[in-house]
C-alpha cells in the first residue's frame, strides 16, 4: 500500500504523570499548517484545553463555540482573553474519552494573524467546534497548551493522556 | 527533521452490485491513530432524502454511546445522545435512492490510540448536502459527532453498516489511513 506525504510528527507527549499543561517549543516555520491532536482524561471535572502562543499572556485571544450536549445546542464567545480555547468543557475522568484535533492555519506566515479550527469531544459530555484567533502576526513557535486554561497546577490531566504536534505541508 | 507519517492502509470503492457492508480487517497495530475518509449514498427508498451508516469495531455490537450536534435543513441546530444503533454508532447522514442523483456524503473519523487498552474515542465531521427540501430528521444536515466505544480491545477491523436493510451504491469510497507519532 501506498504511503503518505504529509502529517509529520513534530513533537509528543504522553503524561507520565498528571499535569496541567504541556508545552511545545522551537516549532519549526516549515510547513503550512499545524494540526494538535490531544486524547486525554482528567483527574476530576470537566474541562477543554487552551492555548498561549510565543508565550504571549496578553489579551490577544477570542474565540467562538458552537455545543452540542446530548439535549440541546448553543453558541458562546469570548474576546480580549489570554488564551485561545481549542476546547471547553468536555473532559472526563475515563483516560481517552475525549478527543481534540486542532488547526492551525499558515501559522508561520508573519503578515496575518492566526486562526485555529478545532473539534472536540466526549461521548458523555459534548460534541463541539471552535474557532479562534491569536491577533498577533508572528510565527508561531511555541505552544504552551493548558487543560482549562489554568496555566496553573490544576486541574491536572490524567498520566497516559497523549498530545501530539503535526507538520502539515501544503504539497 | 521526522518523516511524513500518514500511511494509506487499506481503500474500497463499492462497485456495480452495491454493498450492504465495507469491512477493513486486520488492522496493522503499528499506528498512533487511525483517519478514515467516507464519501457514500446508498440505495434506500422512502419518503425522506436520507438515510445511514454505522460503524462497529471488531465485529462487536455493544457498548457504543455518541453525542451528536447537528445543522439540519430547517435552520434548526439540535444535540442528541445516542447508544448503539445499527450494532454500531450512528455517524450521521447520507443522500439515498430518492435523494438529488450524484450526491454523496463527506465524512471524516479520526480515531486516537486505537490499540490502546483505554476506551476508543471517535471524532467525526459529516456533512450530507443533497438540494432537498425536507427538512428536520428526514433532510440533508450537517453533523458533529463524538463517540466512544466502551472496549479496552485493539481495535483489529472496521465495518461500516448500511441501516434499514438498504447497500452502498456504486462509487461509494472509504479510505483508511494510519497515523504515526514518532
Amino acid at each position: 500500500m501506498a504511503s503518505g506525504a504529509t502529517y509529520t510528527p513534530i513533537a509528543t507527549t504522553t503524561l507520565g504523570s498528571a499535569a496541567n499543561s504541556v508545552t511545545f517549543s522551537s516549532i519549526p516555520s516549515t510547513y503550512q499548517d499545524l494540526v494538535l491532536v490531544i486524547n486525554y482524561g482528567q483527574t476530576s471535572g470537566a474541562n477543554g484545553f487552551s492555548v498561549q502562543f510565543n508565550g504571549d499572556t496578553g489579551t490577544n485571544y477570542s474565540g467562538t463555540t458552537i455545543n452540542g450536549n446530548g439535549s440541546s445546542a448553543s453558541s458562546s464567545r469570548y474576546t480580549s482573553a489570554n488564551c485561545v480555547d481549542i476546547a471547553e468543557n468536555l473532559g472526563s475522568t475515563t483516560l481517552g474519552a475525549s478527543t481534540i484535533i486542532a488547526h492551525f492555519m499558515n501559522y508561520a506566515n508573519t503578515s496575518t494573524y492566526k486562526t485555529v479550527l478545532s473539534r472536540g469531544g466526549n461521548a458523555a459530555t459534548v460534541t463541539q467546534a471552535l474557532v479562534g484567533l491569536w491577533r498577533n502576526t508572528s510565527a508561531i513557535n511555541q505552544m504552551i497548551i493548558s487543560l482549562g486554561g489554568a496555566f496553573t497546577s490544576t486541574p491536572t490531566a490524567l498520566a497516559g493522556s497523549t498530545f501530539t504536534l503535526y507538520g502539515i505541508a501544503s504539497a | 527533521m521526522a518523516n511524513p507519517t500518514l500511511f494509506q492502509l487499506a481503500t474500497t470503492t463499492v462497485g456495480a452490485g452495491g454493498a450492504s457492508s465495507v469491512t477493513f480487517s486486520n488492522i496493522p497495530q503499528v499506528y498512533t491513530d487511525l483517519l478514515i475518509k467516507v464519501s457514500a449514498r446508498d440505495n434506500f427508498n422512502s419518503g425522506q432524502n436520507e438515510n445511514w451508516f454505522s460503524l462497529q469495531f471488531n465485529g462487536v455490537t455493544t457498548s457504543y454511546s455518541s453525542i451528536e450536534l447537528t445543522g439540519n435543513a430547517g435552520g434548526t441546530v439540535a444535540s442528541v445522545s445516542r447508544g448503539v444503533l445499527n450494532s454500531g454508532i450512528y455517524t450521521g447522514d447520507e443522500p439515498m435512492a430518492t435523494s438529488t442523483a450524484n450526491t454523496f456524503s463527506n465524512k471524516e473519523f479520526y480515531i486516537p490510540n486505537y490499540t490502546s487498552s483505554n476506551y476508543k474515542s471517535v471524532s467525526m465531521d459529516a456533512v450530507s448536502e443533497n438540494n432537498g427540501t425536507l427538512s428536520g430528521a428526514n433532510g440533508p444536515k450537517n453533523t458533529l459527532l463524538a463517540a466512544l466505544w466502551s472496549n479496552t480491545a485493539p481495535i483489529t477491523s472496521i465495518s461500516f453498516l448500511d441501516a434499514n436493510g438498504s447497500s452502498f451504491v456504486q462509487y461509494s469510497t472509504f479510505y483508511l489511513y494510519g497515523i504515526k507519532n514518532s
